[in-house]
């Protein structure tokens, strides 16, 4: 009965460390893709410790006041898709390990995070979703096809630590850069005229509470691109697990920001010609074994 | 093979309880000591006799031509006669009664398709037909799982070719139909390469689909659970039905491209009957009481992990019934632990909740006025005349060309026999052709 209650309260406290990581770490993140960029151009930006401060408001604000339903259950959806794409562990690897091979699988995680982008502006093309979704199943199939049988993102990362160099490493990072030019997440510009013409939520904090949701699915989707371009760095113990989170979200965010500096992400036929490399990739490593 | 009949017996059940809670059939039973309109009255009763055939024809399934016989009857009943205007629903039906468990599992499948396609908004009418199709195809997918895929491709494509295309919502309606045929063929495929993890995760796909199906069709709010979003079970369906695929692609030889195309296939039909569903979504979805809110949260929260260990249990493995409670076993060694995410997002979800409980009615899950509209175009849009590519039109304008000059050659040939009425001697010759079929089996 002791050790039931002592694992119990282990698991709590490794989930709740994990959250607290992520929520000091969230800020850092917000500020480093959406200030960083603007700094690099030119432009003046606010000083991290605002984000902070904007922050540590709207979390006084929700847990003070709450929030709407809908507003409700995407932040507890953002916060989930955070916790299962961080992939580190402090206390207790176990729960690192089951989160990362039963949660962190890229057609769920994406899912989610396109069911965000949808619930955000109702009113964005159904094509570019579309797109999108399709390049989330084929992700998901390559996956599957050069590593079978394994679950999850912990799974690949497994299999990438056992065979170093073998086609799944390619195949992921093909898929990475296909999902980053195929992203359908709006923007916080298109997100604010949206909401202004729409007239919906009507009060000016409950748009500043959405548009931080709409930054935690932005930083949720650079970590999906981070942990598909990155596998090795996924799932790591300790402090080690907090860098590699870190790295992943900046190659993550890098790859976001190339795809929409170099204007690619309106072209089809380079994507196409991305995920036709996946499927090469996946093909060729599955009958070289 | 541990499971056919108990595949049937899935089948029955999913019969009756929509025999049970259909609401034409309520309306129905109500009528019998009230006054209800006589129209739906009636139409109450032909779905009643309907499903009660179609059950008929269900447990007489080795007895092929009285099945064949009671499938017409049940379809008529339906659909009020719409599959059979064409003249090849008969002999298509008349092939399955003489060979069940070959190609005329085909004819079935045709038949089925077209009154599933003619049923319009008529849900019941639609998952009866699928039913039938189903229980009486599985023979034939028994046998010839690549055949039965493959023809249930192209005749649904032969179906989309050569139907009237009224609006997008009768085209997209066909997703929910094809869905359940693929994961059949998945699970036959998979049972006869021998994987038994991967004919189980079809198998639980399958039984979720229709589950899913049939309570839309009794409580219309329901239709909200086959959104492919992801804690939904549309979503645990098209995510099941992939990994069921690519298993099979990635575990036996010949199938890595097939497996392939049928998970994505699988998973882009989940996404289309998404559309279908939000085109559908009718004014009763959005009201603003709270408490029809709950019940879908429970139902959509509990009926994966039903329904997988339903699944479990017929296949044999009743023993592992308490995994189902925390993790869903995809087809392929991959698991999704998506009870666990549900209780998870339902404890953040409460801990975010506005406190106060003075102005309760107006935080519901009900639909803004903006998003209303937005339904409202999107409504529109699926009422809309289809764009068809210039292509297929070409295609299409070909055949029909083909069709009306053989019409015309087969005239001018008739008009030089003596006969006055083409149909009868369609009808005397097909008998004919039948009673000589017979003639050389015996």
């Amino acid at each position: 009965m002791g050790a039931l209650l002592g694992s119990v309260v282990r698991v709590f406290l490794e989930l709740g460390l994990q959250l607290g990581v992520i929520l000091l770490l969230l800020p850092v993140m917000v500020w480093l893709k959406e200030d960083v960029p603007a700094l690099l151009v030119g432009r003046a930006v606010s000083p991290l410790r605002e984000r902070y401060a904007r922050f540590g408001t709207f979390w006084r604000l929700t847990l003070r006041h709450g929030l709407p339903m809908d507003d409700g259950l995407m932040l507890a959806l953002g916060l989930l898709v955070l916790l299962c794409l961080s992939g580190f562990s402090l206390v207790m690897p176990e729960i690192g390990s089951v989160m990362g091979a039963w949660l962190a699988d890229p057609l769920l995680m994406g899912g989610i995070l396109l069911v965000g982008a949808f619930w955000v502006v109702p009113g964005l093309s159904r094509g570019a979703h579309g797109r999108c979704c399709l390049v989330l199943c084929l992700t998901e199939c390559f996956i599957v096809l050069a590593a079978p049988g394994v679950t999850g993102l912990e799974g690949v990362q497994r299999l990438l630590l056992a065979a170093p160099g073998s086609s799944l490493a390619g195949t992921a990072l093909c898929c990475a850069v296909a999902l980053a030019l195929t992203t359908s997440l709006p923007d916080s510009q298109a997100l604010a005229d949206d909401m202004v013409t729409r007239g919906q939520p009507a009060g000016r904090s409950a748009r500043d509470q959405r548009q931080v949701i709409v930054g935690m699915y932005h930083v949720g989707w650079a970590l999906l691109l981070g942990d598909l371009l990155l596998p090795v760095l996924f799932g790591l113990e300790g402090l080690g697990g907090v860098v590699g989170l870190m790295v992943r979200f900046v190659g993550g965010s890098l790859l976001v920001a190339a795809g929409r500096l170099t204007g690619m992400n309106r072209n089809g036929r380079f994507v196409a010609l991305l995920l036709g490399l996946a499927g090469l990739m996946a093909l060729a490593g599955r009958f070289a074994v | 093979m541990p499971f056919h009949d108990p595949f049937m017996a899935c089948l029955l059940v999913v019969l009756a309880v929509l025999l049970c809670g259909e609401g034409d059939i309520r309306v129905f039973v109500s009528g019998l000591w009230r006054s209800v309109p006589l129209v739906r009255w009636r139409r109450g009763g032909c779905h009643m006799a309907g499903m009660v055939v179609a059950m008929l024809a269900l447990l007489l399934s080795p007895h092929a031509g009285a099945v064949s016989c009671l499938v017409a009857i049940a379809l008529i009943l339906m659909g009020g006669g719409a599959a059979f205007q064409p003249v090849w629903g008969i002999p298509a039906l008349i092939g399955y009664g003489l060979l069940p468990a070959g190609i005329g599992g085909l004819g079935l499948m045709a038949v089925c398709f077209r009154a599933a396609g003619r049923a319009g908004s008529d849900g019941a009418a639609r998952l009866v037909a699928l039913l039938l199709m189903l229980g009486l195809g599985h023979g034939m997918a028994a046998l010839y799982p690549l055949w039965w895929v493959a023809g249930g491709a192209v005749l649904v494509g032969l179906c989309l070719m050569a139907g009237p295309w009224s609006d997008r919502l009768s085209l997209y309606r066909y997703c929910r139909l094809v869905r359940p045929v693929f994961l059949l063929g998945v699970m036959e495929v998979s049972r006869q390469q021998g994987m038994v993890l991967g004919a189980e995760g079809a198998f639980f796909a399958l039984l979720l689909d229709l589950a899913c199906q049939s309570l839309a069709v009794i409580w219309p709010r329901a239709a909200l659970l086959m959104l492919p979003a992801p804690p939904l079970p549309g979503f645990v369906v098209g995510w099941v039905g992939l990994h069921a695929a690519l298993g099979l692609s990635s575990s036996t030889e010949g199938w890595t491209v097939v497996g392939c195309l049928l998970g994505v296939a699988i998973m882009g039909l989940s996404c289309g009957d998404g559309l279908v569903v939000l085109g559908e979504a009718t004014p009763p979805l959005w009201d603003r009481r709270r408490q029809p809110w709950v019940w879908v949260l429970l139902l959509a929260m509990g009926l994966p992990s039903a329904c997988g260990i339903v699944a479990d249990w017929l296949a044999g493995h009743g023993a592992a019934w308490a995994g189902w409670f925390y993790r869903l076993s995809g087809g392929d060694g991959s698991m999704m632990a998506l009870p666990v995410f549900w209780a998870a997002l339902l404890l953040l979800w409460f801990c975010f909740l506005r406190r106060e409980r003075g102005n309760a009615p107006d935080a519901d899950l009900s639909l803004e006025e903006g998003e209303r509209n937005i339904l409202d175009a999107f409504h529109v849009y699926m009422q809309a005349q289809p764009v068809r590519p210039r292509s297929v039109r070409r295609l299409l304008m070909r055949g029909q060309r083909q069709a009306r000059s053989l019409r015309l050659s087969v005239m001018e040939l008739l008009s030089l026999t003596p006969v006055q009425e083409p149909e009868a001697v369609f009808w005397l010759v097909f008998l004919g052709g039948v009673l000589v079929v017979m003639g050389l089996a015996q």
